[in-house]
């Protein structure tokens, strides 16, 4: 122990009990969360919510992706024909369980599914963190469906190069999509590359599945799409 | 009712007890905390005696000091060793009529305490260490003073024992490490 | 005095004293945590408290008590019984033991002691003893760890600590508490004797267990040390301990180097109070800065630099002394 080292010591501590003073004069920067809603940043991952039109309608096309794609297998898909097609019937989302890994949304061809950013869930029981294709649309609509006097926009797709520009428009990425799409389920290449797929305006009043038949089995637009169509 | 004697008798017997135990506990620890304790005994003692320096000093360099290195070695033991709980869980007063009957634990201590207190008795009442009456005012100015001139020698031939104890200390603690 | 007879009179008076330390060691624990509960909260840019006695939750620490009364008081088979019993208690009563001989104000003081420093260093010896009681009884090895660093932790800065408060006694020209505060009405010792003042303070931050030096309870390493075991009212003694001395130490650093109960305008017990919990604020300021050294490091520090400055220290006192 050199007597330069106790020096060297001595200042370094008055230099942080300086800083830990300082922090003292500052304004705390707590979060009154109970009292005062809390925020969180943009891109969190809370539930997987269905997409469901101000129509009451599904955007979901029962293709199963979602269900390949959930590592732990909480999604539960139930199917219906109607019209000689398969359609969603009921969907089943164990969220206690959920991982928030994002596959699920990442897998889905046709954005019907997106991460809401809610974190609310605790309960005593298990029995509500079951949640059903209805509490689903509910979550979604208390995130994503329009106020009063605003349009329609779909969520973007949250995945894991939102923030590119252009990216969360092409096809489902990570090996397991790969995976899903070598397994036969049809993926429309129509987003692929970051290129806007198709100008359908998307707004509330569009049904999708009107689009849909328009142009085969093309996706919504997603909001990073919309956001360059409206810049174009 | 003097009550200087009673507290001194209290003080007398749980010395006499604590040293007792701290000869015949078989757990080493509870023999260093029974020395504690007979320390403190002694410390009270001299309060009686209006001491108060040599009671602090007593406190201070004896459990202070002297019960805390005592523990520090127990602690920087093999617990192995050194832990031999007594498990004789029968009556506390049998096993204490048992203690005192045995030569080991009863007649031995005893003697040789009996003894002691004959010898100290005797010396004293041979006016062995004549006793002036306490000087009024402070104590440690005139103690510091007679430490610096009249015992000047053995106090600086006490501080070299501990200097020469401290050094072989070292002098081994180095040892060992090599 | 109020025609009650003088030895009853002396009998009255001690217990009145003695009821008062203890119930300021009690509030001391309540206040002095809810403060350092403030103070780190703020260190952090937190808030601290604030729900239990709103808008300071100043009944944060009160709840707390209330909680720790009605826990259960749990011993292991395996325990060393009496010792285990009994060690709770020996840390507090080493702790209350110091404000024997603390004055609070002129002639506001338990016990006039003519060497009460030297009876404040005596007394603070028995709080080891107490931690390695609760560390040997036991019988767990985090606990007894804690004891062990604790005990070396003590042996090494007691030594400086009580240089420290030489040097201080040299200067006063007495070992007399009231006798140190009086010698301080003109200057106080902190800037006489500022050496003095930091070994004293750093010796007591690691006699008091505090961080950078709390080795007693190093949560990360050891778990919580020595008072693992303990639980609702036993433990909390060991709190109402580690509070005390803390408040204890700075209380005897305020009487020591900053003029004790002396101050301008407000009475005495007021300053005494201030100074006190100035000092205490500052260990705390302290504790939510540094990290914990290591045990080599500290004894390495307390030996190797707090002692040879203390020597120092007093060397450069006496020959001060002897030219004046």
């Amino acid at each position: 122990m050199k007597v330069a080292d106790i020096g060297k010591a001595a200042v370094n501590i008055a230099k942080g009990l300086g800083v830990t003073f300082g922090e003292q004069l500052k304004k705390p920067i707590t979060n009154f969360y109970p009292d005062t809603p809390a925020t969180v940043k943009d891109g969190y991952r809370g539930v997987p919510v269905l997409v469901q039109l101000p129509t009451g309608e599904f955007t979901c096309t029962a293709c199963m992706a979602c269900v390949r794609a959930c590592p732990i297998g909480i999604i539960q898909l139930d199917t219906v024909m109607v019209d000689r097609k398969r359609a969603m019937d009921e969907f089943r989302l164990e969220v206690g369980r959920c991982l928030q890994c994002n596959l699920c949304v990442e897998s889905c061809n046709f954005d019907a599914l997106v991460m809401a950013p809610e974190f609310e869930l605790a309960s005593y029981t298990r029995e509500p963190l079951v949640l059903y294709k209805n509490d689903l649309a509910k979550l979604y609509a208390k995130y994503f469906w329009p106020k009063e006097g605003e349009e329609h926009h779909f969520p973007a797709r949250v995945t894991s190069k939102h923030h590119a520009p252009g990216a969360g428009t092409g096809t489902p990425r990570g090996p397991r999509a790969a995976k899903i799409a070598q397994t036969g389920v049809t993926l429309t290449p129509g987003g692929g590359g970051g290129e806007p797929a198709g100008k359908t305006p998307v707004g509330a009043s569009v049904p999708a599945e009107s689009a849909r038949e328009a142009t085969g089995t093309t996706r919504p637009q997603d909001t990073g799409a919309q956001k360059a169509g409206e810049g174009a | 009712m003097n009550w200087q004697l009673v507290t001194f008798y209290i003080l007398g017997l749980v010395i006499l007890y604590a040293a007792y135990r701290v000869v015949t506990s078989a757990v080493i620890t509870h023999a260093a905390l029974w020395l504690a304790v007979a320390l403190v005994g002694v410390a009270g003692i001299y309060l009686q005696l209006q001491a108060e320096f040599l009671a602090i000093i007593q406190v201070l360099i004896y459990v202070g000091a002297i019960v805390t290195i005592i523990i520090f070695a127990i602690m920087l033991s093999p617990l192995r060793e050194i832990k031999t709980e007594e498990k004789d869980r029968r009556g506390g007063a049998t096993r204490m009529g048992r203690a005192v009957a045995s030569v080991e634990w009863g007649l031995a201590p005893v003697a040789a305490g009996l003894l002691f207190a004959l010898g100290m008795t005797w010396a004293y009442s041979r006016q062995a260490w004549p006793v002036g009456s306490v000087p009024p005012g402070l104590i440690t100015e005139p103690l510091g003073k007679s430490l610096m001139t009249t015992y000047l020698l053995p106090f600086e031939v006490a501080s070299v024992l501990l200097l020469v104890a401290m050094v072989g200390a070292i002098v081994l603690a180095i040892r060992g490490q090599k | 005095m109020f025609g009650i007879p003088e030895p009853w009179w002396s009998v009255i008076r001690a217990v009145v004293w003695a009821l008062f330390i203890i119930i300021f060691l009690a509030v001391n624990a309540i206040v002095a945590v809810w403060l350092e509960r403030k103070v780190s909260g703020r260190i952090q840019r937190r808030i601290g408290p604030q729900r239990v006695g709103r808008p300071i939750g100043w009944a944060q620490t009160i709840a707390d008590v209330f909680k720790l009364l009605v826990k259960e008081d749990v011993r292991a088979e395996a325990t060393d019984k009496w010792v285990f019993l009994l060690a709770p208690a020996i840390p507090f009563a080493a702790i209350t033991l110091m404000f024997l001989v603390v004055p609070w104000g002129k002639n506001l003081i338990p016990l006039n002691l003519n060497i009460g420093l030297l009876f404040v260093v005596a007394v603070t010896s028995f709080e080891v003893l107490g931690l390695f009681m609760a560390g040997w009884g036991s019988n767990n090895k985090w606990a007894l760890l804690g004891a062990m660093r604790t005990a070396a932790a003590m042996i090494s800065y007691e030594l400086p600590m009580v240089l420290a408060i030489l040097a201080v006694g040299m200067t006063a020209g007495s070992l007399n508490m009231n006798d140190v505060v009086n010698a301080q009405s003109r200057v106080p010792f902190i800037l006489i004797q500022p050496v003095a003042f930091l070994i004293y303070y750093i010796a007591s931050l690691a006699e008091a267990n505090r961080t950078p030096f709390d080795f007693t309870e190093a949560e990360s390493e050891l778990v919580a040390g020595a008072n693992i075991e303990y639980s609702g009212l036993r433990w909390a003694f060991f709190f109402l301990a580690e509070y005390g001395s803390l408040v204890g130490t700075s209380a005897i650093a305020a009487t020591l180097f900053l003029g004790g109960w002396r101050g301008p305008i407000l009475p005495g017990p007021v300053w005494f109070l201030i100074k006190t919990y100035l000092l205490v604020y500052v260990a705390m300021w302290i504790r939510w800065t540094l990290p914990r050294v290591r045990i080599d490091q500290l004894l390495d520090f307390g030996w190797k630099f707090l002692l040879p400055l203390a020597l120092a220290d007093i060397a450069v006192t006496g020959i001060v002394l002897a030219l004046l």
